[in-house]
């Protein structure tokens, strides 16, 4: 018959299950979340009434439910959301069977891998400390398990605590030494929430999202552009098919991406550069897809990154989470002014052949009573100016002909809407033109220089390419509200409009000085923890690179894994015989008591049993007599009459013995007195 | 097996001592001591000069247990069969016949044993030992309980003979009584006792219930703390003695001594204190064979070996 599970260690179990699955509340279906404290509470109930665990059928048809759940949940089962639901359904259920020590155990180490399951999901600073939390309920469950019903209420925390505070130096350690290599297999990224998707589809998405995570943080080296000079270029949409703008796939060859440390001939022949070169860094936070954002006229540092010669940034392999690289930039005079190709040109002037009559209509006229295309330019954008007005809500647009409904109709919208609603015109009256999206703005850390760029801050805008000129960057957005270069979108709408899915922010409450003083400490805790924390592969990476050249990460891992098993060994081999004298543990509670004895200079000599010496202590100590005479009868109960259940109350009583009051050090220390007379 | 004390019993403990303290002035903690020795069912020597009350305090604690009582006071001349008994032809039944002697008694009080030659005192130690004497090829079993007090003058004094170490190993433990306090010699004087000790101690046990009381004093539990700390204890003896420091019969005998002496406090568990109680009484007549120092040596292992685990 195994083991039955002690009633503490299942109280702990049921703590530390609650505690590690509370946070995927936020990112799973609640079922699934409940499935754990349901079935621990279960356990508990079942527990009181002094009955084992549920019988075969419970479990079973727990389990039923909980697929038959998931499967109506999740139309797609290979999504990192199905999986993770899975496994917090199946942690949870077993607690339905949890009958013997064994079970627990293996459910401490189950709730080990859901809490590694949450960085999928989160990973600020906040979830680092909760995960130690959870890793901290955990230990306390397996030490209450190892307890049995013995030790105090508190004693398996403080256990836990000692444990993982001594298992730190070597968590720093493996942290800092053990190579980092690419996952041994992928795990599909949660769905981004949408702030940049790779397409922009007039009219479809009828709000912009409105989320204040952090896309990505740029740490500038010198002082940062202005404000309404901070572009930053993610895609470049020139396939127009009469409903979405998307991207022209041009592939990573040499004639189109300029990898870091190449410059290949074009590079020259299509930008003009003036300036200095103005180094940046770019900390990309995982969950806002594969891009990589650049400013123009950037050139990219960081091996296996680089610039196509749309001007946007990529990298190979595109990264998927947490991304760190390093570019220079410097002002552009010109962008490809010596002319586009002809396939090129074709490309940037394509229209469907059919839709939007009237807005056509309309770019012909213009552009015929207009004398050049900047003029003509001048004229539509004198249009949005007089006309159109910028709002998060437009009303909707239908999905044929929505460039005519939004020019004619609504005339309402964002960035996306005259981004698009401009190229179309551009393009429709013979100027090449395509849309940009990306960001724009973002904050400036008051002290640290550092500025952060929210998902909020997506932006899109036109390009047009006039002759002599080169590719222009036209923001018609600008032009209708142009307070939204200048005090980005937070500033233009204020808080309550952009944030309204995100009630808790702290974003809205930046009117109160306190809170903005606030809002920048976490932003900079959240900076230098995805810095140096989550981004420390990148920095660990160019280190190793420094001390062992070319060589892979992946062959270090071998040697690294080896040198951490043979010193965990060699700890083991120096720990175990001192493991095995260990003292009993009344004897431990016992020298406690004497340490806070000594304090005030009462010292057990060899020679002095406990009973002597607690007599002793309490002549000189009336006042804690009734603690100290406790401690003597609880420690002579556990130590020599056998009476183990005395250790808790022993424990009691060693804690409630508290010497050294003011008072009570000045009566007792007179060595103190006379070492300072010896002094004078 | 292990109850625990029920409160008769440890009230008829505090009685034993309390009614010997009344013949013995002003020696309590020696009078708890010589009960433990008995009850733990070992024999006693006691060392002191003349006229200290060793012969008293034999009285008593024969009186207090209830049992009966020989004296037989060692002289030069003593013989092996003086103590034992003799076989004696008898003429009407035309066969031997044993008379016993003074030793078949529950109380033995040796009195100046050290004053015999050595062939008279090995005559005890088949007793002390096996309770139980041979004479003429015929072993003959002693009353039960058995005791044997004696009483031994310092060694300086003239015409003595020392106790071989053999016969030392054998008493269980070793008193010196000292002279009394001036309180109670002041008492003893004003009041002028004449009258004997039989009639200042009342009998509080018989000789089966003496026995049952032994049988308590085997049940005392002790802990692996505690006999650890013994064993410590003997170790640093036979460490620091030249002799070889106390046998293991002697760690034994204190183990007992200290379980009788925490029955005697009225617990059914040991503590150190009581090893460190019936320590030096035990220990310091065995370590002074061979001309050491037994008193220091016993000070020393006592202030030397920590109590608790090291």
């Amino acid at each position: 018959m195994a083991e039955a599970v002690p009633r503490p260690a299942a109280f702990w179990l049921a703590a530390a299950a609650t505690v590690a699955v509370a946070p995927f509340a936020r990112h799973l279906p609640l079922w699934a979340v409940l499935v754990a404290p349901l079935a621990a509470g279960f356990h508990l109930a079942l527990f009181r009434r002094g009955r084992a665990a549920g019988g075969r059928w419970l479990p079973a048809l727990a389990l039923g439910a909980c697929l038959a759940a998931l499967a109506l949940e999740f139309p797609r089962w290979r999504a990192l959301e199905p999986m993770a639901s899975l496994l917090l359904a199946a942690f949870g259920l077993k607690f339905l069977e949890l009958r013997s020590t064994r079970d627990a155990a293996a459910l401490v180490l189950l709730g080990f891998f859901v809490a590694a399951v949450l960085p999928l999901f989160a990973q600020g600073p906040a979830v680092g400390l909760y995960l130690l939390a959870v890793a901290l309920l955990l230990v306390a469950s397996l030490a209450a398990l190892q307890l049995g019903g013995g030790g105090g209420r508190g004693v398996p925390l403080r256990l836990a605590a000692r444990l993982l505070v001594s298992a730190l130096p070597l968590a720093l350690v493996l942290f800092v030494a053990l190579p980092r290599v690419g996952a041994f297999w992928s795990v599909p990224s949660p769905a981004a929430v949408t702030g940049m998707g790779d397409e922009l589809v007039l009219g479809e998405v009828a709000e912009l999202s409105r989320s204040a995570q952090v896309a990505f943080r740029v740490r500038f080296e010198g002082p940062p552009p202005p404000p309404a000079e901070r572009y930053w270029r993610g895609l470049v949409l020139s396939r127009f098919d009469g409903r979405s703008w998307r991207e022209v796939s041009w592939g990573h060859g040499e004639g189109v991406v300029a990898w870091a440390g190449q410059e290949p001939s074009w590079w020259r022949r299509d930008l003009v550069l003036a300036g200095p070169p103005r180094v940046y860094e770019v900390f990309l936070e995982p969950g806002g897809g594969r891009h990589l954002y650049a400013l123009l006229g950037s050139r990219m540092l960081t091996p296996g990154t680089g610039m196509t010669r749309l001007q946007t940034a990529v990298a190979l392999p595109s990264p998927a989470g947490r991304f760190r690289y390093r570019a220079e930039y410097r002002s552009v005079v010109a962008f490809e002014a010596g002319g586009l190709p002809d396939v090129r040109r074709r490309i940037e002037l394509a229209l469907p052949a059919q839709g939007n009559p009237r807005s056509r209509a309309l770019a012909a006229r213009w552009r015929a009573e207009a004398g050049s295309p900047e003029a003509f330019l001048e004229r539509i954008l004198e249009h949005f100016r007089r006309h159109f007005a910028y709002t998060l809500r437009p009303p909707p647009l239908p999905p044929e002909d929505a460039v005519d409904a939004f020019l004619f109709e609504t005339r309402r919208g964002f960035c996306e809407h005259f981004a698009a609603a401009l190229a179309f015109m551009l393009r429709a009256g013979g100027v090449p033109a395509r849309v940009v999206i990306g960001f724009q703005g973002g904050e400036l850390h008051p002290t640290e220089g550092y500025l952060t760029v929210r998902r909020y801050d997506a932006h899109a805008w036109t390009e047009a390419w006039l002759a002599g000129r080169g590719w222009v960057r036209v923001d018609p957005t600008a032009v209708v509200a142009p307070d939204r270069l200048t005090l980005g979108l937070l500033g233009l709408l204020g808080a309550e409009q952009v944030l309204a899915e995100e009630p808790v922010a702290l974003e809205r409450l930046r009117h109160l000085p306190g809170i903005e003083r606030l809002r920048w400490a976490l932003d900079t805790l959240d900076y230098a923890w995805g810095r140096w924390v989550l981004g420390y592969r990148g920095v660990q990476g160019e280190l190793l690179g420094r001390l062992f050249g070319a060589l892979p990460p992946r062959w270090l891992l071998l040697p690294a894994l080896a040198a951490l098993l043979f010193a965990l060994l060699l700890a083991a081999a120096l720990a175990l015989p001192l493991a095995r004298a260990r003292a009993h543990p009344a004897d431990r509670l016992f020298e406690r008591f004497c340490r806070r004895l000594a304090r005030v200079g009462l010292r057990r000599v060899k020679g002095e049993t406990a009973r002597a010496f607690c007599r002793r202590a309490a002549a000189q100590l009336p006042e804690l007599a009734a603690a100290i005479a406790a401690v003597d009868r609880h420690y002579e109960a556990a130590r020599y009459r056998g009476a183990e259940a005395s250790l808790a109350a022993l424990h009691r009583a060693v804690v409630r013995v508290r010497p050294g009051g003011p008072f009570l050090q000045k009566r007792l220390r007179p060595a103190n007195l006379e070492r300072k007379k010896g002094l004078d | 097996m292990n109850r625990p004390l029920a409160a008769p019993e440890r009230r008829l403990c505090q009685r034993l001592v309390d009614e010997v303290s009344r013949a013995l002035l002003g020696k309590e903690a020696e009078v708890r001591l010589a009960l433990c020795c008995l009850l733990a069912g070992g024999h006693l020597l006691l060392e002191d000069l003349p006229g200290v009350g060793k012969t008293t305090l034999a009285r008593a604690l024969a009186r207090v247990l209830g049992l009966r009582f020989r004296r037989v006071q060692f002289t030069s001349d003593l013989l092996p069969a003086d103590i034992l008994g003799v076989s004696v032809f008898e003429r009407e039944s035309e066969s031997f016949r044993f008379h016993p002697g003074p030793i078949f008694t529950q109380v033995l009080l040796a009195d100046e044993i050290n004053r015999s030659p050595p062939k008279t005192q090995s005559a005890l130690l088949e007793a002390m030992g096996e309770r139980q004497v041979t004479v003429d090829g015929q072993t003959r079993p002693l009353p039960e309980p058995f005791f044997v007090i004696a009483t031994q003058n310092p060694l300086h004094q003239a015409g003595t003979f020392p106790l071989p170490e053999s016969q030392l190993d054998r008493f269980t433990l070793c008193l010196s009584l000292g002279p009394p306090p001036p309180e109670a010699e002041l008492k003893l004087l004003l009041e002028g006792r004449e009258r004997p000790v039989e009639a200042l101690v009342e009998p509080q046990l018989d000789a089966a219930r003496v026995v049952a009381l032994q049988c308590r004093v085997r049940a005392v539990q002790v802990s692996e703390a505690v006999a650890d700390y013994l064993v410590r204890l003997a170790a640093f003896t036979r460490r620091a003695h030249p002799g070889g420091g106390l046998s293991p019969r002697a760690s034994q005998a204190i183990l007992h001594c200290a379980k009788a002496h925490a029955l005697l406090q009225g617990r059914d568990y040991l503590l150190p204190d009581d090893v460190q109680a019936v320590f030096p009484a035990a220990a310091r007549h065995r370590l002074a064979a061979g001309g050491a120092d037994g008193a220091a040596l016993v000070a020393e292992a006592l202030a030397a070996v920590d109590v608790l685990a090291p």
